[in-house]
């Protein structure tokens, strides 16, 4: 693994997340609060339904990110799913549309840059907002009212919202053009919160300052007084 | 009474000074009765809401309350439109709001230091100037029962990726979960509020 630290495997004991040869796992539960047949994934899968799993119940995220999808072959609602526990379908949606989720696969994260544009209108054309480097809890807030009819994702992985503060519908941009809104599977052209997927195994660097330098922080099994675990912005 | 507010964008933000305002509509969709607030309001229904159906939020950011007396769940108001009652909760527990105030984020810094245990003891978790979508992708697997809020104001919540209740830390102590208005000592994500006003600094190029 061509990791630059010793040993970047703070996260979970044992369970390996290499930057280089990134590992993604999560398991899936039949039932609410990690209960049921469960099955485990570490690669995309477009139906659930084919690994025998009536449906999800519960969800923990061991290694991520992660975007699952209301339907089969990765369609309909999509839902970003980073590291953690989610008790039970309405920790995943923000919309409460659907409680169904039928196929997911791994979102990958392959740059530690992020560029976005946003345009008023369709083809990338009219008043347009950029956004490097950051999360914007509200457009509105930065001066853009518009509404959002196409996108550029330059750089890195992107999730947009409906509303501010990161909630309604969300939406993945990955990198690429989207002309239209309809090419992020949205039904109105509005977008009025937006963020980057960060993960721990590729941002390394910036986003967080390790106390001593190339040393990780001890593991969670870790009792008593804790070692404290900054995190930082590196503009 | 929704006179001038079909055209936000005409109405300016005065960085430097704290002016918030936002418009309650009794309707989804900004319709119906409408009422401007510029300050706190313990008690809307006292003060004439019948209810809230949407909100347009012109200069934030606030707070508001699902019960008078700013007490219940709470749901962060960033400037924009929240058409409906699911616009602004991630838990769908309850669609009323019975208090608003604004919230004042007076620092450009920001620095939290949250905790497993109460009264700010056993493993912690320390964030500066940034935003952390998964704990857990940061090696915090445990509870969250206490806070300290050195700078800054921000928003916890339950689940990963701001999901779930929304819990405001405004610059204080919070010695147990009940603090900061959680029934559960489970925050799974976190981050700063911050609005243009105050932050005029950061990666935004509105260009035209």
């Amino acid at each position: 693994m061509s990791e630059q630290q010793g040993a970047p495997e703070q996260l979970a004991a044992g369970k390996s997340q290499g930057g280089a040869g990134a590992t993604y796992k999560v398991v899936l539960y039949e039932f609410e609060n990690f209960r049921g047949k469960k099955i485990e994934l570490s690669a995309e899968c477009k139906d659930v339904g084919e690994k025998n799993l009536e449906k999800v119940g519960s969800i923990v995220v061991e290694s991520g990110p992660w975007v699952a999808f209301e339907r089969q072959g990765f369609a309909g609602e999509q839902f970003v799913l980073e590291k953690g526990e989610y008790p039970r379908w309405s920790t995943w949606t923000n919309s409460q549309n659907s409680y169904s989720l039928l196929s997911l696969r791994p979102l990958r994260v392959d740059s530690a840059e992020h560029k976005l544009q946003l345009f008023e209108n369709g083809g990338f054309a009219g008043r347009k907002m950029e956004i490097v480097d950051d999360d914007v809890p509200s457009l509105w807030a930065h001066g853009f009212q518009d509404r959002v009819a196409s996108v550029k994702a330059l750089n890195g992985t992107w999730v947009g919202y409906m509303y501010p503060g990161y909630r309604g519908r969300q939406y993945v941009f990955e990198r690429g053009d989207y002309k239209h809104w309809n090419d992020w599977g949205a039904t109105a052209p509005q977008v009025q919160s937006v963020r980057r997927v960060r993960d721990m195994q590729w941002h390394k660097r910036g986003w967080h300052q390790l106390k001593e330098s190339g040393k990780p922080p001890s593991p969670p099994s870790i009792s008593g007084t804790s070692k404290p675990w900054t995190l930082s912005e590196g503009h | 009474m929704a006179t001038d507010h079909q055209n936000p964008a005409s109405k300016q933000q005065q960085s430097g000074s704290s002016a918030f305002k936002l418009i309650v509509y009794e309707q989804e969709n900004f319709q119906g009765r409408c009422h401007e607030l510029t300050g706190p309001c313990n008690n809307l229904q006292e003060a004439g809401v019948e209810k809230v159906g949407s909100i347009l939020v012109l200069c934030g950011p606030w707070v508001g309350y699902e019960q008078p007396g700013c007490k219940g769940e709470q749901y962060v108001f960033e400037k924009g439109e929240y058409p409906r009652w699911d616009s602004w909760t991630n838990s769908r527990r309850s669609d009323s709001i019975f208090a608003l105030r604004p919230i004042a984020v007076d620092s450009q810094e920001h620095k939290i230091v949250l905790y497993e245990s109460p009264s700010f003891a056993g493993k912690k978790i320390e964030i500066v100037d940034d935003d952390v979508p998964s704990f857990h992708a940061h090696g915090y697997h445990e509870k969250v029962s206490s806070a300290r809020v050195q700078s800054g104001t921000w928003v916890g919540y339950q689940y990963p990726g701001y999901r779930g209740y929304q819990y405001l830390f405004e610059k204080g102590e919070y010695k147990d979960n009940c603090d900061f208005g959680a029934q559960q000592a489970q925050i799974q994500s976190v981050r700063r509020v911050r609005d243009m006003q105050w932050h005029q600094r950061g990666a935004f190029h509105p260009a035209v």
